[in-house]
This record gives structure tokens, C-alpha cells and sequence, in this order.
């Protein structure tokens, strides 16, 4: 979802031009909504999985630390990679002459997914749990 | 930065309400765990499909965004010949693309070695649902697209998020029903 706001604000921008005027501010403030927006709804995800840990009965500290460190480093890992995918994909479809609204938002939501999953089990392996 | 808290400030809200909305298609996929059993395959197709009416729906709003946008549509998104034109073509490409990942599914279960409940049935599920979906997100595409506009917010922060958590919920509502039409199998 967040990708879907950041592609389509980027399409949105190549097409008007405004994207990259100005030392590319219009991309720069898009970068930090994605930042702010990213972090936010990973801090949310955080705050339920917690929840209902706890509603299950598992509250020891090293597994519920576990589990935020997952989350967080996923979240890190998905906002980061979704940032570089945006530029590739912006740059690549401009150049090559394609409607950027009809790449971009595709390509990153789909590259969100997969990158999420890869996350998500790479952090679970790294930390352990 | 008040810019980028505008931003922030629309898109949010949006996206934490729509995280429940993803969370009431997951119940709902809960449920199918019978079906998907005595379909072997159609797992598989259902992420393929989920991100097919995803796709085709944010690519379809950014388009008519841009378009309102640079003034070359106006903000009521109205059907005329050039919008039912696109229209058409989504939800033509949902069939099509629809029946390829069922083809998809299949042909990929049989390389793994799994078993799979055959070409003919996961692409008419896969078909169906990319049909029916299609159908029925068109107004709900040029709709919200245009209610946006008219509230002052800006699309490109809020229909994609909508439009990705309602399609995900029809796409699951959709397969559960056709499979269960084309199997005869119960949840």
C-alpha cells in the first residue's frame, strides 16, 4: 500500500514534470512521506502483533523482543528496497518511453510483495525466532 | 515539510484503516481451507490473482488521476468513450491475465512435481475471477477516483491503498465462490 502512494505520486510526477524541478523537492518530500508513512504503519503492525501476543498468552521478553526486531527489521529492509525499486522503475520506464502509470505502481506493489516475504523470513532466520 | 505532512496526513489514516480491511480478506481466506485442499493448484493462483486485480485497478486510477490532473478529464471522472474504452480494456485484460495465471498455476504445480486439479479448471477460475472482478471494480476505480478529487484530496495518496484492500476482498470473496461453483466443493 505504501508503494502504491509512492508510484503512483512518482507517475504522477514524471508526467508533470515537477517530480525532479527544484533539486527534485517534489521527490524528496514524496521520499519522506514514504519514510514517516513506512514507519508509522510498521510501528502500528508492531503495537497489534504485541497485542496479541500477549492475548495468547506468550509475554516472555526475549520472544517479544524477538518479534518487534522482526517487524522492525522487515519494515526497514521493505521501505529501503521499495525506494530503490521506485527510482529503477521511474528511470527505466521515462527513458524507455512507457506511461509511467502504467508501470510503476504495478511493478512496485508486486516488488513490495515478494521483497516483504523475502524480508520478513530473513529476519525471522537472522534474529532467530 | 507541512507538505509532506499533507501528504502523510491523507495517506495514513487510509492506509491503517485499510490494513483491517486486508485483515477481514485474510478471515475470509481462513475459511477456505477445505476448498483449497480439494483444489490442488489454486493456492498458488491466489496471490497471482490478488496482485492481477491489484495491478490493473492502481494502474488504471493513476492513469485517471494523471489525466484529471493535467486537466485532460475532468474531476467527475464521467464515462465517456475514451474512459469506457480504458475501461473495457481492464477488464479485458483481467479475463485474459486471469486465465494465463490459472495456466500459470498449473503448468507450475506439474514442474514441482505437485499435483494440480488441471489446466481446464484453474484457468476457469482464474478467468472467472479475473472477469468478475474486473466487472466490478471498473465503477469502483472511476468512482473513487473522483470522490477524492472532489473532497480535495489528492488521489495518488488514498486510491491506491482503497482500491488494493477492496479488490483483495472481492478477488477472495470471488474465488471462494467460482471454485466452489466449478468444484462442487463446500468451504
Amino acid at each position: 500500500m505504501v508503494g502504491a502512494v509512492l508510484g503512483s505520486r512518482v507517475a504522477t510526477g514524471l508526467h508533470t514534470g515537477n517530480l525532479l524541478s527544484d533539486h527534485a523537492l517534489e521527490f524528496r518530500r514524496d521520499i519522506a512521506a514514504t519514510i514517516l508513512i513506512g514507519a508509522a504503519t510498521f510501528a502500528t503492525l508492531a503495537v497489534v502483533a504485541v497485542a496479541g501476543a500477549h492475548l495468547m498468552g506468550t509475554t516472555g521478553a526475549t520472544l517479544l523482543g524477538g518479534l518487534l526486531l522482526v517487524i522492525a527489521g522487515t519494515g526497514l529492509l521493505l521501505i529501503v528496497g521499495m525506494i530503490a525499486v521506485v527510482i529503477i522503475i521511474g528511470a527505466i520506464s521515462f527513458r524507455i518511453g512507457w506511461d509511467p502509470d502504467n508501470v510503476v505502481v504495478p511493478v512496485v506493489t508486486t516488488s513490495g510483495d515478494l521483497l516483504g516475504v523475502t524480508s520478513f523470513i530473513l529476519m525471522v532466520q537472522w534474529v532467530g525466532l | 515539510m507541512t507538505k509532506t505532512l499533507r501528504i502523510v496526513g491523507q495517506a495514513l489514516p487510509i492506509i491503517l484503516l485499510m490494513l483491517i480491511g486486508e485483515l477481514f480478506a485474510g478471515s475470509i481466506f481462513g475459511r477456505m481451507r477445505h476448498l483449497l485442499a480439494a483444489t490442488p493448484g489454486l493456492i498458488v493462483l491466489v496471490p497471482a490473482l490478488l496482485a492481477l486485480r491489484g495491478n490493473i485497478n492502481t494502474a488504471l486510477a493513476s492513469r485517471l488521476s494523471t489525466a484529471v490532473h493535467m486537466g485532460l478529464v475532468p474531476p467527475d471522472v464521467p464515462w465517456d468513450h475514451e474512459i469506457r474504452t480504458n475501461l473495457l480494456s481492464s477488464i479485458l485484460l483481467g479475463l485474459l491475465m486471469g486465465t494465463v495465471a490459472g495456466l500459470f498455476a498449473h503448468a507450475l504445480s506439474v514442474t514441482v512435481g505437485a499435483e494440480s486439479a488441471g489446466m481446464l479448471l484453474l484457468g476457469s477460475i482464474g478467468g472467472g475471477v479475473g472477469l468478475l472482478s474486473g466487472i466490478a471494480m471498473a465503477p469502483v476505480t472511476t468512482k473513487t477516483v473522483s470522490i477524492a478529487f472532489k473532497r480535495g484530496i489528492d488521489p495518488d495518496n488514498v486510491v491506491g491503498p482503497i482500491l488494493l484492500t477492496l479488490g483483495d476482498i472481492l478477488t477472495i470473496v470471488l474465488l471462494f465462490v467460482v471454485a466452489a461453483l466449478l468444484t462442487g466443493v463446500g468451504p
